[in-house]
């Protein structure tokens, strides 16, 4: 087991380089901004989720590609209950299900 | 603290709407209690880490690296190269919540709680317009961070039971939690064309340089394609 005063520093630096991450944007003067940044703040939702959610479904940690797989292929019911429904309760239960679903068939 | 806090019905929206999250955070951080022990981590270790850190990826990166010792600098980087995506979303949300009446201490409390599922609906709400407070943001942020340290916890005490409850794979309620939000915020043919940029440049990236930073660079490139857009049209 590693020393306990290292993982005690471990954990102190990560919480505080994380909290910092998140916090300082928090400390910014935001009021007086031009338009163009107005603009990119629209747009900012759908372009990180966009990007954190759907390539981590397509292409490995090691750049390789994925194919077919159990994630992807669940994503489906989700997409189309997604649309439809626009409800998120309905949305998360397809995509659990049909995750299990095609585990247990695979 | 603002009166909405005390006001039930507020209380009850932020918790079934954060369900999704307190379900998929407490399985998530359950599997992540169960690895600290197996890797001989003490006890405390996960509960203290779910409780300061609070942050999914950059936990298990760390893990990874405790375990074989690394240097705390090596540590330190990469916590805050996998977290430097939280700057964008804070940024966001730092801008979206001059519209509310939200206090220097509430936004500092709220940065603390501020995760990629916890923006993504938080984004998705305040881009639909729904009426928010910041004591509807604090309590929503408060139950998903309580079920991550709980997801912990007994996942450390009964860490012999993983192998088991492995087989289904129900964190998935992160990734459709996700995929929700994305299908809600391609409100119109600019935003779903952002998307589509984003994610073929972010897996073109991810091909050929792998690397946590490849979101400021999608998101970029797809913020100037909808700028673009905005422009000819």
């Amino acid at each position: 087991m590693p020393e306990e005063n290292y993982l005690i520093a471990a954990v102190m630096l990560m919480a505080a380089i994380t909290y910092l991450t998140r916090a300082t944007p928090f400390l910014l003067k935001m009021e007086k901004s031009p338009k163009l940044f107005n603009d990119i703040i629209e747009y900012l939702p759908v372009a990180i989720i966009a990007s954190i959610t759907v390539p981590a479904l397509l292409v490995a940690k090691d750049g390789s590609l994925l194919g077919l797989n159990t994630d992807l292929l669940a994503a489906i019911p989700v997409v189309i209950v997604a649309y439809w429904s626009r409800s998120l309760i309905y949305s998360v239960c397809a995509g659990v299900a049909g995750h299990v679903a095609i585990t247990l068939l695979a | 603290m603002t009166s909405s806090v005390l006001q039930p019905a507020t209380r009850k929206e932020s918790l079934v709407d954060a369900l999704p999250i307190v379900t998929g955070y407490f399985v998530v951080s359950f599997v992540f209690g169960v690895m600290c022990i197996n890797a001989g981590l003490p006890l405390w270790l996960p509960a203290a880490m779910c409780l300061f850190v609070y942050a999914g990826a950059a936990q298990f990166a760390a893990l990874a690296l405790m375990t074989t010792s690394a240097p705390l600098i090596t540590i330190a980087l990469s916590t805050l190269l996998i977290n430097s995506r939280h700057m964008l979303m804070a940024m966001y949300m730092s801008k979206r919540s001059a519209q509310l009446p939200i206090s220097k201490p509430q936004k500092l409390l709220y940065a603390f709680g501020l995760t990629d599922e916890s923006f993504a609906f938080h984004s998705q709400r305040l881009e639909n317009g729904r009426p928010t407070s910041p004591g509807y943001l604090l309590q929503f942020n408060t139950y998903c961070h309580a079920s991550w340290i709980a997801g912990a916890v007994f996942g450390a005490v009964a860490s012999d039971a993983l192998n088991r409850f492995s087989q289904f794979k129900l964190d998935y309620a992160l990734t459709a939690m996700m995929i929700f939000v994305l299908i809600s915020l391609c409100s119109n043919f600019t935003k779903a064309l952002i998307a589509l940029v984003v994610i073929v440049t972010t897996c073109l990236l991810n091909m050929y340089a792998p690397s946590p930073l490849n979101v400021f660079i999608a998101t970029a490139v797809g913020c100037g394609a909808g700028l673009c857009l905005k422009r000819t049209t």
